[in-house]
């Protein structure tokens, strides 16, 4: 890394905000062409050496997590509004509707995100903690509404969902927010209080407070909510420096809960025999598992084009949801799937980046679990695709359809924005961007003239 | 907001910090990141300061957190080794002990964190690169082999037809009927029967079945939702069926449209046409005769079009569709004449009754091409309904048997060119004669007499003809023989075409004696017709074909090659053999009174024959082969009858009368105008 070019560039908010001024013409003299002429390098400037210092001066700005978070949301919506548009139009058209409807209410869902992640990422760490207790109440309240007749009803023997108005919505989504700033939230006041020093303090109310919620939502029948819940218990507790000896004895007691949940209920450890034992049969009980792999598969390097999927013709169950991304890589390639493997690596990458940047310890567990939440849903998905896990029935967060998953998720990245203008410089950033919301979010783009 | 305090310039922006560098890979033993690696504060976020405003970059910030206020440019090294200095480790590691939790660096935590996510993502790109950058194209085969429909589209079966257009074999478009029973089903169990009843008593007419036999069809499925109803219905009342099925608003009667081969002139001609057969992959086979021989053209080639489907079957639009394109069967035609085969085939058929024979064949050969004009033979087969294998035997060209009194003209043939004799050279012919140690003697007891060679022939003597073959060596003999096509190949494309036998002369004993009056040796009836039709010819040996021509996919018609045109024997010795076999039809009106060669206004040259076969020489063969007009043959008949039964056994009686109808209807058909019917006078006795 190039150490003195580093501070001097990201130390100057307007500079890194978009002026070229002589400083960095001086100091890092990698940015431009023209800025490299003017300073005689000490070795020859090679491609590789100047994207990658490029890169890390880029990186080194305060408002990187910010923008990384703005961009790879908004990559990941885009390409899963594609796919919903290219997979939901097959269903639609089957049952005799318009091909774009499932595509519309996934946008009127994505427009609301948008909002919604616009509203929240401007709110403070405080209003993220004030929040905690009535999201609490709101989630117990509909975990429990959905076993109300008449409001709640079970939707492919899985999910339990409440029915509002035409709308559909999955309280055990809004569960996964709720745990983690609710398990974020009260580490941070224990830590504060300095009552972490006894392991018990660690455990508890945190344990029974994943297990209550847990068990609502395992009322539901929906172990793969669970399955997140759990995680999200375990980022939480593996951030705030867990020992190794107790943080293992909570992985294998998870475990065996998870084992003992398999256990009893058939369908699920037929499941996990039949990731273990694949029946042969592609229109068996392994269709999905089979025929996802050939759609997959059969993407090879760069796809059969956008649109111009076959699995998605009723080959492969559920490939609006779950299966998704198995449309997605028939369709785009590997090209396609590596880019969405990477932009969840980019997502991982940010909110770490936001945990470690940030002093404040409820955010930095928030982040954490929101990434561990986000990437491990989605790398269960994958996984389960692709054949190395067993299929839980999780949707990939913000390429699946389903307006609950990406309503939830959205805001969660709201979230993560907030925490990521909470960064050290970043406020001092985006107030010498320039004023108003449009020249600030095209700042990077250099537009603006030189002050100097 | 903590950050932002560090130290700022005039201008309030943070003044630029340097930072110790950023630790790269595992550190020394003396790096302090080891577990215990928070000497700082306890409560992580607690500790003033924070994090310099220049940002930590990836992987940047040191464990322990950033001391407060900064890290001035001059501790670096102090940082870089041990952070905070002895004394604050070794107090706070005291206060962790007291209090019985270690806890973990968050910031290693999440680092590691970081590791595990990296590590899984890379385990998926892994698995991404292998499934679809190495191995797509087994997933895509092992996908397509279910994705795609492969659906045959069978090329229609070309056409045979005779030389005047009448179709033997085709190909029709015929409908398989068959129903899905719960889907004729009423909203009560009695309206279902109801509705089942209508439907059966609807289907009774055009199916030509019974209304209950399909109502109980209809309730009793092989399958389920599966009942053949009837097949081969032909496309006409398939369409009716719609019709009807549509009048009523019932589904579930499916009509599958399939190719059936079609024979509308029943067993004409069956014997050369042969018949079809399905085999295990649902292609028409031609399983004998011009059916058989030319499978490859009249089949053509099936298309194969490739359809991509969803799961519930529904074509995928603008999916790839690849397609094989069909390639239409060709047709044949024949040299037959329909209308004298069906004339040779009644006068069979109707001799065979007669005399209670095994069989009977006609072949009628046009001597200048060597078209064969009619192939008939008695009983035959309708190729529609095969019922033995047996019975589709094409006789005429499959049956061999010894020639008899037929082939002596070959022999004949032979003295007279080599032999240094004359139709007028005279013989002493006994009844009996032993000659290389075995007794010949003829059919009937005469005494001796004295015969000129004509008398021989005329009169079908055997003891004359072995003292005519003595007149030659045994190779000429069995050259001549072979000259004429027995025991060659006919070169007819019919898949059970025999080549008769002639023995080599080397091993002759007494072959060249009976071999004379056609014994010992052994053709087939296109073969003995076909030396007629050389000595019509004037001694050249026309090769005989059956095929006219074919016509191509492209529907172009090409003419089958020319014949093989070969010189046998010379113009004046076919000439000389031909005024002898005028005599033939004379001597059995007068002596027999069996007029079977004489027809009015046409000098007709011909020749009986009586062959004796089986081990014990008592199965007889009849034959009878002539042409006309004797001035100018324009038509060979050979008749062959195996084995009368009833009313006699030599050549003129049996096989006469086929010969009869057959010729006569031949010169009619082929407006071959009468010659007179002037006899020359060839004297048969020696004066």
């Amino acid at each position: 890394m190039n150490q003195a070019s580093v501070p001097v560039a990201a130390s100057d908010p307007r500079q890194a905000a978009g002026g070229a001024g002589p400083a960095a013409a001086r100091g890092s003299g990698t940015r431009t062409r023209g800025t490299a002429a003017g300073r005689t390098p000490r070795y020859p400037v090679t491609g590789a050496r100047r994207l990658a210092t490029g890169l890390r001066s880029a990186l080194a700005r305060p408002l990187a997590s910010y923008y990384l978070l703005i961009g790879t949301t908004s990559l990941l919506v885009a390409l899963g509004l594609l796919m919903v548009l290219s997979t939901s139009s097959v269903e639609q058209l089957s049952q005799g509707g318009s091909p774009y409807s499932g595509f519309l209410h996934q946008s009127a869902g994505v427009a609301v995100g948008v909002a919604c992640m616009w509203v929240i990422s401007r709110r403070s760490s405080a209003f993220f903690r004030r929040m905690v207790y009535p999201l609490v109440i709101l989630t117990v309240l509909a975990l429990l509404l959905t076993h109300v007749p008449g409001i709640g009803y079970s939707s492919g023997g899985v999910a339990r969902e409440i029915a509002f108005h035409g709308l559909v919505l999955q309280p055990s989504e809004l569960a996964k927010l709720t745990f983690l700033l609710w398990g974020a939230d009260l580490l941070a006041r224990k830590e504060k209080l300095g009552q972490l020093k006894d392991w018990r303090h660690l455990l508890i109310p945190l344990l029974p407070g994943v297990a209550v919620l847990s068990m609502l939502v395992m009322l539901g029948d929906d172990l793969g909510t669970t399955f997140i819940l759990l995680l999200i218990f375990l980022a939480l507790l593996w951030v705030i420096g867990t020992p190794a000896r107790l943080y293992a004895g909570m992985l294998a007691m998870i475990g065996l809960v998870l084992l003992i949940l398999i256990v009893v209920a058939g369908y699920r450890s037929q499941r996990l025999a039949l990731f273990l034992n694949p029946s042969s049969n592609p229109v068996g009980p392994n269709q999905q598992s089979i025929q996802g792999k050939w759609a997959l598969g059969s993407g090879g390097w760069f796809g059969v084009g956008l649109g111009g999927s076959r699995a998605k013709w009723g080959w492969v169950p559920n490939d609006t949801t779950d299966f998704i991304f198995a449309i997605l890589g028939e369709e785009l390639g590997l090209v396609g799937t590596l880019c969405v493997a990477f932009l969840y690596g980019v997502l991982a990458y940010t909110g770490i980046r936001i945990a470690r940047r940030v002093q404040d310890t409820f955010v930095r567990l928030a982040a954490a679990g929101a990434v561990a939440w986000i990437v491990g849903q989605a790398l269960v998905n994958i996984g389960a695709v692709i054949g190395l896990l067993p299929i839980t029935g999780i949707p990939l967060p913000l390429i699946s359809s389903g307006l609950s998953s990406l309503l939830v998720t959205m805001v969660t990245l709201g979230m993560l924005m907030a925490f990521a203008r909470q960064e050290p410089g970043a406020a001092d950033a985006l107030a010498a961007a320039g004023h108003g919301s449009a020249p600030r979010a095209l700042s990077w783009l250099r537009l603006e003239r030189r002050r100097d | 907001m903590r950050d932002g305090r560090g130290p700022r310039d005039s201008r309030g922006r943070p003044k630029p910090t340097s930072r110790p560098p950023a630790p790269r890979g595992p550190r020394g033993p003396g790096g302090g990141r080891a577990r215990d690696a928070g000497p700082g504060p306890r409560q992580w976020d607690r500790s003033p300061g924070g994090i310099p405003p220049g940002g930590i970059p990836p992987g940047g910030i040191p464990p322990g957190g950033i001391p407060p206020g900064g890290i001035p440019p001059g501790h670096r090294t102090a940082t870089r080794s041990g952070r905070f200095g002895g004394s604050a480790r070794a107090g706070m590691a005291g206060a962790a002990r007291r209090a019985g939790l270690s806890r973990s660096n968050p910031y290693r935590r999440l680092r590691l964190g970081m590791l595990c996510v990296g590590f899984a993502l890379s385990l998926v790109a892994v698995r991404l690169v292998q499934m679809q950058g190495l191995d797509w194209a087994s997933y895509r085969a092992d996908a397509q082999r279910l994705w795609i429909q492969r659906i045959r589209i069978p090329a229609q079966r070309g056409e045979i037809t005779t030389a005047d257009g009448t179709v033997l074999a085709m190909t029709i478009q015929t409908d398989t009927v068959t129903a899905d029973p719960p889907q004729i089903e009423g909203t009560t169990r009695a309206a279902t029967v109801a509705l089942r009843q209508q439907v059966a008593s609807a289907l009774a007419g055009p199916l030509h079945m019974s209304a209950a036999t399909i109502d109980h069809m209809l309730n009793h499925p092989t399958d389920p939702q599966y009942v053949l109803l009837a097949s081969g219905v032909p496309a006409t009342t398939g369409t009716r069926i719609a019709d009807l099925m549509n009048h009523l608003n019932v589904g579930g009667i499916y009509l599958q449209p399939a190719y059936t081969r079609a024979y509308p002139n029943g067993d004409l001609a069956s014997n050369l046409v042969g018949f079809t057969d399905v085999n295990g992959a649902g292609d028409m086979v031609g399983e004998a005769g011009i059916e058989e021989s030319f499978n490859r053209l009249l089949a053509g080639r099936d298309g194969v079009q490739h359809v991509e489907t969803g799961a519930t079957g529904q074509p995928i639009p603008l999916a790839m569709d690849r397609v094989r394109p069909v390639i239409p069967g060709g047709n044949v035609r024949l040299t037959i004449l329909s209308a004298l085969q069906w004339k040779a085939q009644q006068a069979c058929a109707a001799d065979i009754r007669t005399f209670k024979a095994s069989n009977c064949s006609v072949v009628v050969i046009q001597p200048a091409t060597g078209r064969i004009l009619a192939l008939a033979q008695a009983p035959n087969f309708d190729p529609s309904h095969v019922t033995s294998l047996a019975s589709t035997v094409d006789v005429p060209v499959a049956d061999e048997f010894p020639p008899g009194s037929t082939a002596k003209v070959i022999t004949v043939a032979a003295a007279l060119e080599h032999g240094g004799q004359t139709p007028l050279s005279p013989y002493t012919v006994p009844y009996q004669l032993t000659m290389d140690g075995f007794t010949f003697h003829d059919a009937d007891y005469h005494p001796v007499e004295r015969l000129t060679l004509a008398g021989i022939l005329a009169h079908s003597s055997n003891v004359g003809m072995v003292q005519v073959a003595h007149t030659i060596s045994p190779q000429l003999q069995h050259d001549y023989l072979m000259n004429f096509g027995l025991g060659q190949p006919t070169g007819l494309p019919l898949p059970d075409a025999t080549s008769g036998t002639v023995w080599p002369a080397g091993k002759w004993r007494t072959e060249r004696d009976v071999q004379a009056f056609g014994q010992g040796l052994s053709v087939n009836a296109v073969q003995m017709a076909s030396v007629y039709a050389t000595i019509a010819n004037g001694g050249v040996r026309v090769s005989p074909s059956i095929v006219a021509g074919t016509t191509g996919p492209g529907g172009h018609f090409h003419p089958a090659p020319a014949p093989h045109r070969q010189r046998v024997i010379q113009p004046a010795t076919a000439r000389s053999i031909i005024r002898m076999l005028q005599q033939v039809p004379y001597l059995d009106a007068t002596l027999a009174a069996q007029p079977w060669g004489e027809i009015p206004g046409y000098s007709v040259a011909s020749k009986t024959g009586t062959a004796q076969e089986g081990a014990c020489q008592c199965v007889y063969g009849s034959s009878y082969i002539g042409m006309a007009p004797a001035s100018d043959p324009q038509v060979v008949v050979a008749v062959n009858i195996q084995n009368p039964t009833r009313g006699g056994y030599y050549g003129n009686a049996v096989a006469g009368p086929v010969f009869y109808q057959v010729m006569r209807f031949a010169l009619q058909t082929l407006k071959i105008p009468p010659d007179g019917g002037k006899r020359p006078i060839v004297p048969l006795t020696v004066p």
